[in-house]
């Protein structure tokens, strides 16, 4: 019986998570990933049935690494205001120190696993996320929106600073760099915004 | 559970009913797919006991090519 080897298993998914943001999914073989990680073919198989098992494996996993992140010292029950920066603080935390997982979770959102991985990890997500609004409206620190919405206003902004950090230009192509200057003033007009 | 990894040439859809009707009677074997994007389609196994050459036969019998594939 093998034991499972987890430093050939991150390698393996870390090379895999490269491969796919440099070459897309359809340059990603399991030949071309086992001379990546270092590991013999074999090995891969072992672990995963084929590169669709890989993908979604590699995917689930990088969402829950995400999500735990996400939900450090973050309680539902706390007041809107210092829930959704916590948030913030968290979000931009994991997405300015992994860009490559980033632009591999696009290409996995974008893509028709996307779906799949989505279906996988919503729930332990989302109803930590919908108990922490719900309370918010019935405390009246937040005003109640569709969902799209409100996620437009309360997160689409800190993922637009992110982006332009990431890809290192702003808007007019001039360099870009994060700071949590740009963080505390956009998000202090998210919230004025919110607010009943 | 062993997991057992294959070099094989089993590429068609009609390979793979075949190779279907050889393994149903293994009842060692607990789950099996083959990748046939890869360029060694490879047979992986996962089996109660480490039947290796017991398979390697079944898939030469079913006349394809079965090799294992090393670590």
């Amino acid at each position: 019986m093998r034991i499972r080897d987890t430093n050939k298993i991150d390698a393996i998914c870390t090379k895999a998570v490269e491969i796919v943001v440099k070459q897309g999914f359809d340059g990603l073989s399991m030949q071309k990933l086992a001379k990546a990680a270092n590991v013999s073919p074999a090995t891969i198989y072992i672990y995963f049935k084929d590169k669709e098992d890989l993908i979604l494996k590699v995917s689930v996993k990088e969402v829950e690494k995400m999500i735990a992140t996400t939900f450090k010292n973050f309680d539902s029950a706390m007041p809107f205001a210092e829930g959704l920066k916590i948030q913030w603080k968290n979000r931009a935390k994991y997405w300015l120190k992994n860009p490559v997982q980033a632009r591999f979770m696009e290409q996995v959102r974008h893509s028709p696993i996307g779906e799949t991985v989505y279906k996988m990890v919503k729930k332990e997500f989302s109803a930590v996320m919908r108990e922490f609004v719900e309370g918010a409206i019935k405390r009246k620190e937040l005003i109640k929106l569709p969902v799209e919405v409100y996620w437009s206003i309360a997160f689409a902004p800190l993922y637009t600073l992110i982006k332009f950090h990431n890809d290192g230009r702003g808007l007019s192509g001039e360099k870009f760099v994060w700071s949590d200057e740009y963080m505390k003033q956009a998000l202090k007009l998210v919230l004025k915004a919110l607010k009943p | 559970m062993y997991t057992l990894i294959f070099k094989t040439n089993i590429e068609s859809e009609l390979a793979l009913k075949e190779i279907e009707v050889a393994l149903v009677a293994d009842t060692n074997l607990l789950d099996w797919s083959i990748d046939r994007e890869d360029i060694d389609k490879v047979l992986r196994v996962e089996s109660k006991i480490n039947n290796s050459k017991e398979i390697i036969n079944t898939i030469r019998h079913a006349g394809y090519i079965c090799e294992e594939l090393p670590d």
